[in-house]
């Protein structure tokens, strides 16, 4: 009898940490984030315009164009190809809010592995949502995880078999949108994400993608810009440009973004398979982001935000980090301007190097002046602007 | 072919559910053995929800 009230008290307490968490779970893969398409978007298609077997999956997602209506290049922006790294998307939506294209065009897929955007690392006590404040109040972000839900792509194999190199990969990389590049139409769902792409690429005449990430203090691929030296297809050295976008902003907004060659054996990566397989110069942006770091305290959204954390500190003392790291931590505005002046820094040198594909953009913030106002001042209240404009993927 | 795969996983993840299930009620001494079932339950009834 004894034993039969322990077990009815166990069951009632495993169903209502079920039914708890599944609540959790569920509104967060379901909320939708408002998106404003500011004055400089000229239309907004779905990812499966290219790729139609993403139609209908948590896949496929909103792709916003910009469009000047004049002769130059395509540049495209890739942003939350890692959900965890949020940077990217709050750069993603500044542009999409402010930039005002006035040669050739300019793509941008905020909420690339929308599916990993939906997933989240209860493990490791992530926070399901974080807030940016706003002079209309705060604007609520959902905190994904690196790598797409098992719920859209399931089982994981035991190794990846990369595509079409056949190199061996982790088995988590099957759902890892930075190892599933070129990809193939008949593949797995994040393999079509990427195919997707690559044909967005090609039939867009894409000449320059931009791949934004966050990366670990403790990690040397951080605080830079990784391009490769040569490509297959893709013309010129993106690893010249890269070197004079860091300089110049070196030298002009005062901040540290080295420059960093693209492997040429680590296959499936945005800013490998992209220039070996289209004509379009590849580029990825990594911000440093603390809250990665795996030595730091509880995954808070102030350790998201701010990137305060006293264990990277006493790291940082003992020389441990590659970045620069001080009681003022590495505040999300900080990384967002960074990733700004580093876009704007490479269209301008793509555009001196080859001006008949130039791309010149206005109305985007710089690094100083996001860390100035912060980031949620370049954003506009969802509610207030004609909902015809706001978009929000399924 | 992935599709098939990933059904027949689903189908496991039931199998072993209802498995776990059928021993936590058939259980009447070992209160380990029951909080340790509703444990590896926990999961699996989320997976087979689609909640996580």
């Amino acid at each position: 009898m004894k034993n039969a009230a322990f077990k009815s008290l166990i069951l009632l307490a495993a169903l209502l940490f079920t039914v708890v968490s599944g609540v959790q779970f569920y509104r967060h893969r379901h909320y939708q984030l408002p998106v404003v398409a500011g004055e400089g978007v000229s239309r907004v298609l779905p990812l499966s315009t290219y790729e139609p077997s993403l139609e209908g999956t948590m896949a496929d997602t909103n792709v916003f164009f910009l469009e000047s209506g004049r002769p130059g290049g395509t540049t495209l922006i890739i942003a939350n190809t890692h959900a965890n790294e949020p940077a990217a998307i709050l750069t993603g939506l500044i542009l999409i809010e402010n930039a005002r294209v006035e040669r050739g065009r300019l793509i941008v897929i905020p909420e690339f592995n929308n599916s990993g955007g939906r997933n989240t690392k209860p493990g490791d006590g992530y926070p399901l949502f974080f807030p940016i404040p706003t002079d209309w109040g705060e604007k609520k972000f959902r905190m994904g995880n690196r790598n797409a839900s098992p719920l859209d792509q399931w089982p994981d194999p035991d190794v990846y078999i990369h595509y079409p190199d056949r190199q061996l990969l982790s088995y988590l990389d099957v759902r890892n949108t930075n190892r599933t590049w070129p990809g193939r139409a008949d593949g797995p769902l994040m393999e079509r994400v990427t195919w997707a792409t690559m044909e967005l690429i090609r039939r867009e005449k894409v000449n320059m993608a931009i791949d934004i990430h966050g990366a670990e203090t403790m990690f040397p691929v951080t605080n830079c810009i990784v391009a490769p030296v040569e490509c297959r297809m893709a013309p010129g050295n993106p690893n010249k440009l890269a070197s004079r976008a860091s300089l110049y902003v070196k030298a002009l907004e005062k901040f540290e973004n080295h420059v960093e060659p693209s492997p040429p054996d680590f296959r499936g990566l945005s800013h490998r398979e992209i220039g070996d397989y289209s004509e379009a110069q590849p580029f990825l942006l990594e911000a440093p982001i603390p809250f990665l770091d795996q030595p730091t305290g509880p995954k808070t959204v102030e350790l998201l935000l701010t990137g305060k954390d006293r264990f990277l500190l006493d790291l940082s003392r003992k020389g441990k980090l590659f970045v620069p790291y001080d009681e003022s931590g590495w505040p999300m505005a900080r990384r967002v301007g960074q990733h700004c002046s580093v876009v704007l820094q490479l269209l301008k040198q793509f555009s001196k190097e080859y001006p008949d594909r130039a791309v010149r953009v206005s109305s985007v913030p710089k690094y100083a002046e996001v860390v100035a106002r912060g980031v949620g001042a370049f954003y506009r209240d969802p509610q207030a602007v004609n909902p015809e404009r706001v978009y929000r993927n399924n | 072919m992935i599709t098939l795969v990933m059904l027949l996983y689903y189908g496991i993840t039931a199998f072993t559910a209802v498995l776990l299930g059928w021993i936590f009620f058939k259980e009447k001494e070992d209160r380990e053995t029951m909080v340790l079932c509703l444990i590896v339950l926990v999961p699996l009834v989320l997976r087979l929800l689609r909640l996580k």
